[in-house]
């Protein structure tokens, strides 16, 4: 690869921004032939090279570029200037270690900077506000940052889902760019799928949520196996992150539905006092490079015996939560005046659709959840226009599985309307 | 007890400064020297240039002469004076960093980093092309590493 192409796949880059400023390394067709590389060869690791006059800025000190980048983070914190953030960590891998220690998750900072922040729970106190852009000519639909769509059509694109029919099922292909949605391409995220009367959803992921707990428990520190090793590479497979289901209302014929949603690596303990849920760090392609352990000897680690006690301290990848949680939708009031059902979307839904709905926590008296936490809408979905649907989320969901379950709502058939 | 006491600074190069006490002891590190009692003969200051040198005591000389007041005429003057002293080109910006935060002058090194960031924000795409192409060697290293790997035997 020429240092042209170099160059050129830069200026590229310069034109997009978290759909694939840092996940393009080097472009899709190398990323494809990196996958199918898969004989282990340990990269070595870099020596830098004599410094130059041009590479100084690559060596300045840390604390330095802390400081510098740290005041770019904190003065462009909305679409497109936070492009610069991501920039700042695409120079060089200093910057790109700086700039990753200073970007905080969605949940601590309520804003999106890498693409992996679409993966991460939403703020815990106020909802980030996006909206969706249906286009029924091509079946796409395309997540945004934003309260409405602006006027100079500006806005920053977060996702974008297309729509596949087939015989029996229905798929829904959710990719970081609009334009791609191949799954062997790096840009693909997962996808949803329906069964065949429209009732029930299933959203794949290709990585599991619980990422980083695979990797405490394989890091440096676990002392109880030998630790040379490449660090772990999760199989590429799709992982069923959730489930939603739609039932008929019984009671009343025309009345809404019910929507019951089940997050699989989402504990109930997640909206308990002092909770948490799972936040992967990276993609699982940034996984791939190996970890520079200083190794205690010179083995392949060995396989972890499933009755390890480490193993059961916490859930492997792949393997979702015993207690996880379920949402349900808030069930609307009827308005015997206006004769119809109200839900309170504090403006940010002003069309009447069946598609619109709150979701909350579904949990128990004996499961210690406050009230607070349990009358908090995690999930709101309506429509405000032709093709213009408003979703707002927030923690403990991400903005990838808001938006898969806001797609099963364009799918859901008459069987249960 | 009023007599102008001056201060000699050696640096890398070999030069000698020399600059009043008023003026030497802006940079935190040239005081903390000052009290310990290590400036009797010269201050070394070896990883400094004669250039970066001078524009630094170009700059703690402008604020220490500039009187303390909240005058207009005097806050847009060293206004004005630290927004020519930082056009600079990268090279020299990189330099002064360095040695401004070996000197520990928090005024100064609170400008040059807002200078830098600013220049990062305000970066036209060619501009930020351009910084990314001279730092590509690393860049490229570190994203496409598996790539020069594999594809080419001359890294």
């Amino acid at each position: 690869m020429s240092f042209k192409n170099i160059v050129r796949e830069f200026k590229e880059m310069t034109t997009d921004g978290i759909g694939s400023m840092s996940r393009r390394r080097g472009g899709e067709g190398k990323q494809k032939q990196w996958r199918n590389c898969t004989r282990a060869h340990v990269v070595p690791d870099l020596v830098a090279p004599e410094c130059t006059t041009e590479g100084r800025w690559a060596h300045l000190p840390p604390e330095l570029l802390l400081d510098i980048i740290r005041r770019v983070e904190e003065s462009e914190t909305s679409w497109p200037a936070r492009t610069t953030v991501v920039y700042c960590a695409s120079v060089c891998k200093p910057w790109r270690d700086v700039t990753k220690e200073i970007v905080k998750t969605p949940e601590e900072c309520g804003r999106l900077t890498f693409p992996i922040s679409l993966k991460q729970p939403g703020p815990r106190d106020s909802p980030i506000q996006c909206y969706i852009k249906r286009d029924r000519a091509t079946s796409t639909f395309r997540l945004y940052y934003g309260l409405t769509p602006s006027e100079d059509e500006s806005d920053k694109l977060l996702l974008a889902a297309k729509r596949i029919r087939r015989a029996t099922s229905t798929e829904f292909l959710i990719s970081l760019v609009a334009d791609d949605f191949s799954r062997a391409s790096s840009t693909y995220v997962g996808k949803l799928r329906s069964n065949f009367l429209g009732t029930k959803f299933s959203i794949y992921d290709s990585q599991p949520p619980n990422d980083e707990a695979f990797q405490a428990n394989h890091s440096r520190s676990s002392r109880r196996f030998h630790t040379k090793q490449v660090s772990p590479r999760l199989p590429a497979c799709n992982y069923n992150i959730a489930t939603i289901s739609y039932e008929l209302n019984v009671l009343r014929t025309r009345g809404p539905r019910r929507m019951n949603c089940s997050l699989h690596y989402i504990p109930i303990s997640s909206i308990q006092e002092g909770g948490t849920a799972p936040t992967p760090k990276s993609f699982p392609q940034e996984n791939l490079l190996p970890s520079t352990s200083s190794s205690l000897s010179s083995s392949l680690s060995l396989p972890l015996p499933l009755s390890s006690p480490l193993v059961k301290e916490k859930p492997l990848p792949g393997d979702a939560c015993n207690d996880y949680l379920v949402l349900k939708n808030k069930s609307p009031r009827w308005h015997e005046q206006l004769q119809c059902w109200c839900l309170n979307f504090k403006g940010r839904v002003t069309v009447a659709s069946v598609k619109n709905f709150q979701l909350v926590a579904s949990v128990g008296s004996s499961d210690n959840v406050s009230d607070a936490e349990q009358n908090k809408v995690i999930l709101q979905f309506g429509k405000i226009g032709q093709d213009i649907f408003t979703m707002d989320y927030r923690y403990p969901i991400s903005a990838y599985q808001a938006f898969a379950i806001c797609l099963s709502s364009f799918d859901t058939k008459p069987a249960c309307e | 007890m009023s007599f102008s006491k001056t201060i000699m600074l050696r640096n890398y190069d070999g030069e000698t400064f020399v600059v009043d006490e008023v003026v030497a002891v802006e940079p935190q590190t040239i005081e903390h020297m000052i009290e310990d009692g290590c400036a009797n003969t010269s201050i070394p200051l070896p990883n400094i240039t004669s250039k970066i040198l001078s524009k630094v005591i170009e700059h703690c000389k402008k604020h220490v002469e500039t009187p303390n007041s909240n005058e207009k005429d005097a806050k847009a003057d060293l206004k004005s004076f630290d927004f020519d002293f930082v056009k600079a080109d990268q090279g020299t910006l990189f330099d002064l960093i360095l040695a401004v935060n070996y000197l520990n002058i928090k005024g100064l090194l609170d400008l040059i980093y807002q200078t830098i960031a600013d220049m990062i924000k305000g970066k036209t795409p060619e501009e930020e092309e351009e910084m990314r192409r001279v730092n590509a060697w690393v860049f490229s290293c570190f994203v496409g590493v598996t790539c020069l790997y594999f594809k080419s035997k001359k890294i």
